[in-house]
């Protein structure tokens, strides 16, 4: 009974004070919103496709982490071994997946994709339901079945047009024909990027080595022997296959049992996503602290009341109550708009999204409001009635009945109160300034980076990577030769202006004079294939003669011939190793400094031949430069490829252009972001601010009187009652600002100098001496206001 | 026969920053059942505090206090709150009606904390409580709409309603102009004359003619304790 005219009177009080609900409650709808838009779009992308298929939401991978050599995923190979270990063989249900780059041709053009091959229990294991036509059964892997193919919902669109009848149509994969039998849903895409799905029809057939194995895990317990059994056999495997002279036994691969989202993100979408929430919670966080001084202020404001209700026998659970009440009516109908404000916000995100992206996002980058939105918001509004509600409600009603009766609001328990609403006050400012320094330094950092790129420089080109298909074919001298090859075959097509193949994750250090290891820049330490050709400053290229039989001879950029040897003359100067085979090399020649995009990260460059220093991994990069469109620099490329004597596998073609137009749209967006963001999280905050300014005033209006009838001018009265408020926006500013420098001081390792302090500084001070002056507007106005009411007025007030 | 309320050497001291005042200093006091005391004395003489105390809403330095036979000091927050809703009903100097309420539910207000009751229940008492003073065509009127005299009757209503064992009342008619305070003081004598016990707080020597116990006090003491016989004849004027 007693709850229900509590509730009412709630909704009384609340209809009464209408400006005062509307204002709570566009600060507790605006941030629970931006909150829940903010936790569905990251957990999206982040989290939504971990359930491939509705029966397998158990499905791990394995990730290698090979520190002795560049060999991170399982062989084809290692199987037979693999399937003889016992706790391999604990297992249920597992297999392989053989990921490839295959091209899509028809007559006229083509494109490269990210496939995969995989075997006939494939689509079963991950329990997934074709859109359209079926998945494989084995009689398609029988070797002479015809080539069929699976695609994914996104070829189906872009390339069919998503026309019913593709099934039974044929496709020319890497030359050869395949009768397209299935459609891949699109929300069961996996692996994630694969565009269409091969059968593995055995060794022989099988694109590359390199397989992904996934498995179902049965429990914790099996899956921890089971992540030590395969890192000590990939440590003997890896091992075995480097010469005694570069063998580190204090070194050992790791392979670690992943979520298929932990392994997208190389195991960081925890931290990524503890991040993302972390701010989450500090924006909701900031406008607890506002809601909860505004509802500080107004219960204090009803502090008679409540002792009038004391005096009369009201418990003190029954005055919370009674405050908890009209806290509770605020949350719940801001519960329900933000909801719906976020429902309409995610339609809006997708539409934008689907606009800006297109096909490029990833199929799992659908945003609506689904049930763990819903759980979370219920959690986030629990945190806010906590926070906001209960806890001032709660504090509010130790106070003296008879102090409060006798003495109004003022007197020990005003005091009291004002005291607590201060230190919020200062906390608010606190947290809400850092937060702006740090996003306002952020998007200014990202803003200069993004004006030092020259985006042109990157037209047309491009990057990947090669390998032999198997680690039986590889040998340096064949590495040396096929990159030659390349190189040649590049040379003389008119298609490029550019090529290279190159060798980086060199494991040399470059030495300074006094034989310490220079680390005041990035190096990029490469060895490149015959035919490279650098704008040089002095000095000359590398020629055929540069072989092993000669003495090693190196190439450097000009600027790390000017940090190493100042305005000394460089060439015939050896640069010094830390290397037991080379710990020298003779300098023949000084290149320009390559352009880099960001011209704050301009690197040193080192370059070897790799007539001498050939490579000793099955892996190399290639960097080719055309005038084409890309989908005729592609085609390019695998037809020079395809003019080599042994096939070469290559990964997916890095377009620099492309990826740097997508760079630049993340980067503006994420500025935007930030804008948004810390403009809301002030906003809140001066609301608070002048809230809190304006209750101070009220509760002060007799005092103001008094002054005033004595004699005080209007000017002295405005600068009491803003130094007093301002001492504790000014503790909070300082604060801030502290821990904000700190953190900037230790962040400039984090950055190699790219970011220096003096920028992070600068960004910080000046938001916050803009964050000040919005304070000192915050807490003037009200004043102002005050000093329009006659003393006699204010007198009367009390 | 219990007394309603017992003090054995209550005292009371405030202590701010670096001044300590003694308000009541050793305070004896026995009420029996259906007295009217009328508490008086100058500004600071400690009578409100003194009325306080025995309100349950502020706590003793020192001493002991019965109210109707039960021990109510040292007492948890609720158990006192408990002890004010059922026994005690409170008139204020300023009335204090809660503004937002209206008189209905201003009156009803103490029921609601002792629990038990349908609305329909707490209505009627209310209704019957507010005919008493004569505001029944009041009931759905908010305080800000009723004259003083009006209010203070509303907030005897509101002190009547739980059946109190005990009446308090802090300079009930200090902010009534004299007619509404006669109208106010005959509302108490009526109480007074059905058998309620009542402690008044006041400096206006007219009101103290309706007590049937006056006494004086003077800085935290008791400085004459009189009962009189006369006052019967102002409830039969009133």
């Amino acid at each position: 009974m007693g709850l229900l005219l509590d509730f009412r009177y709630a909704l009384r009080n609340i209809a009464k004070s209408m400006r005062f609900t509307l204002l709570m409650m566009f600060i507790m709808v605006g941030s629970l919103t931006i909150s829940l838009i903010g936790f569905n779009y990251i957990y999206t992308v982040a989290f939504s496709h971990s359930q491939v298929g509705s029966g397998s939401p158990e499905i791990r991978i394995f990730k290698v982490r090979n520190p002795i050599s560049m060999q991170n995923r399982f062989e084809y190979s290692m199987l037979p071994q693999l399937r003889e270990l016992d706790e391999v063989k604990q297992l249920e249900e597992w297999l392989y997946i053989a990921p490839a780059s295959v091209w899509v041709s028809d007559a006229e053009r083509g494109n490269h994709y990210r496939g995969s091959y995989v075997d006939e229990r494939f689509f079963q294991f991950l329990d997934i339901k074709p859109a359209l036509g079926r998945f494989y059964t084995a009689e398609d892997f029988v070797g002479a079945a015809q080539n069929v193919v699976v695609i994914s919902d996104y070829l189906w669109l872009h390339l069919f047009q998503g026309s019913k009848d593709v099934i039974g149509r044929t496709m020319v994969v890497d030359q050869k024909s395949y009768e397209i039998i299935g459609v891949m849903p699109k929300h069961n895409n996996f692996p994630i990027f694969s565009k269409l799905w091969l059968p593995l029809k055995g060794n022989n057939t099988a694109p590359a080595d390199a397989i992904d194995i996934i498995y179902k895990m049965p429990n914790e317990v099996v899956e921890a022997k089971l992540e030590q059994r395969l890192s000590l056999f990939f440590t003997d495997y890896a091992q075995q296959r480097i010469s005694q002279s570069e063998l580190e036994v204090d070194k050992a691969v790791r392979v670690e049992s992943m979520t298929l989202v932990e392994y997208n993100t190389d195991g960081e979408v925890v931290f990524i996503f503890t991040l993302f929430m972390a701010g989450i919670v500090l924006i909701l966080l900031i406008s607890s602290i506002n809601i909860g001084n505004l509802l500080f202020a107004k219960i204090i404001e009803r502090q008679k009341e409540s002792a009038i209700r004391a005096a009369i026998g009201a418990k003190k659970l029954r005055v919370v109550q009674q405050h908890a009440c009209e806290g509770l009516v605020y949350c719940v109908s801001s519960w329900v708009v933000a909801l719906l404000l976020t429902d309409l916000g995610l339609r809006a995100l997708n539409f934008f999204m689907n606009m800006m992206f297109g096909g490029k996002m990833p199929y799992w980058w659908y945003w609506q409001l689904n049930t763990i939105t819903i759980l979370v918001s219920l959690l986030l509004i629990s945190f806010v009635f906590a926070i906001a509600v209960l806890l001032p409600a709660v504090k509010t009603a130790n106070f003296n009945i008879n102090d409060v009766l006798r003495d109004g609001t003022r007197g020990a328990t005003g005091k009291q109160a004002g005291l607590m609403s201060k230190r919020l006050l200062s906390l608010q400012v606190t947290l809400v300034s850092f937060m702006l320094m740090a996003s306002s330094t952020i998007g200014y950092v990202m803003y200069s980076m993004a004006g030092n790129i020259d985006g042109e420089t990157l037209k047309g080109v491009y990057s990947t990577e090669l390998q032999f298909q198997t680690e039986s074919e590889f040998s340096s001298d064949k590495a040396v030769e096929m990159a030659s090859a390349l190189v040649v075959g590049m040379t003389l097509d008119p298609a490029f202006k550019e090529g290279r193949v190159y060798q980086r994750d060199m494991e040399l250090d470059v030495l300074t004079s006094e034989g310490e290891v220079y680390t005041d820049k990035i190096i990029n330490i490469e060895a490149v294939s015959h035919l490279f050709k650098r704008e040089l400053q002095s000095g000359r290229n590398f020629t055929a003669q540069d072989n092993t039989e000669a003495a090693p001879v190196v190439i450097i950029s000009q600027s790390l011939a000017h940090a190493l040897f100042g305005s000394e003359e460089v060439l015939g100067h050896s640069l010094m190793l830390r290397d037991a085979k080379w710990p020298s090399a003779k300098i023949v020649g000084i290149a320009v400094d390559e352009m880099s995009v960001v011209a704050s990260d301009r690197r040193h460059e080192v370059y070897f031949s790799f007539r001498q220093y050939a490579p000793r991994e099955n892996a190399m990069a290639v960097k080719f430069i055309t005038e084409l469109p890309p989908s005729q620099s592609y085609e390019a490329f695998y037809r020079v490829l395809g003019r080599l004597s042994s096939k070469l596998e290559t990964s997916y073609i890095f377009d620099h252009y492309d990826n740097h137009r997508s760079m630049m749209g993340a980067f503006t967006s994420i500025i935007y972001v930030f804008l948004l963001v810390g403009g809301f999280a002030l906003t809140l905050s001066l609301i608070g601010i002048y809230a809190m300014g304006l209750s101070n005033i009220n509760k002060s209006s007799y005092e103001i009187g008094i002054r005033r009838a004595l004699g005080s001018k209007d000017r002295q009265i405005m600068l009491l009652f803003i130094k007093k408020n301002l001492t504790h926006t000014v503790t909070g500013l300082t604060i801030s600002a502290l821990i904000f420098y700190i953190l900037c001081y230790l962040a400039v390792d984090f950055f190699r100098g790219i970011v220096p302090f003096s920028v992070m500084f600068g960004a910080g001070s000046i938001t916050l001496l803009l964050v000040f002056a919005a304070v000192c507007l915050a807490l003037y106005i009200p004043v102002k206001r005050s000093i329009k009411v006659q003393p006699a007025v204010s007198l009367r007030m009390e | 026969m219990n007394s309603v309320i017992q003090l054995n050497n209550i005292e009371k001291r405030f202590q701010t920053d670096e001044i300590a005042t003694q308000a009541l200093d050793g305070i004896n006091l026995v009420v029996e059942p259906g007295e009217f005391v009328a508490i008086t004395g100058p500004s600071g003489c400690g009578k409100s505090t003194l009325l306080s105390i025995l309100g349950l809403i502020d706590e003793p330095s020192n001493g002991e206090y019965f109210i109707s036979g039960n021990q109510a000091f040292n007492l948890s927050s609720d158990e006192r709150a408990h002890i004010r809703a059922n026994h005690i009903g409170f008139i204020f100097q300023a009335f204090n009606l809660i503004s937002d309420l209206n008189v209905l539910e201003n009156v009803m207000l103490p029921l609601t904390y002792i629990g038990g009751m349908s609305q329909k229940e707490m209505e009627q008492k209310a209704k019957d409580a507010l005919a008493m003073v004569g505001l029944e065509n009041r009931i759905n009127h908010f305080p800000s709409q009723l004259s003083g005299g009006q209010q203070q009757r509303a907030a005897v209503a509101r002190a009547l309603i739980n059946s109190p064992d005990l009446i308090l009342a802090d300079e009930p008619t200090g902010n009534l102009d004299s007619n509404n305070a006669q109208q106010v003081l005959g509302l108490l004598s009526e109480l007074h004359a059905a058998g309620k016990t009542i402690c008044m707080v006041t400096h206006d020597i007219e009101s103290t003619t309706y007590a049937s116990r006056v006494i004086s006090m003077l800085d935290g003491t008791i400085l004459r304790d009189k009962k009189q016989l006369e006052h019967a004849s102002k409830v039969v004027g009133a």
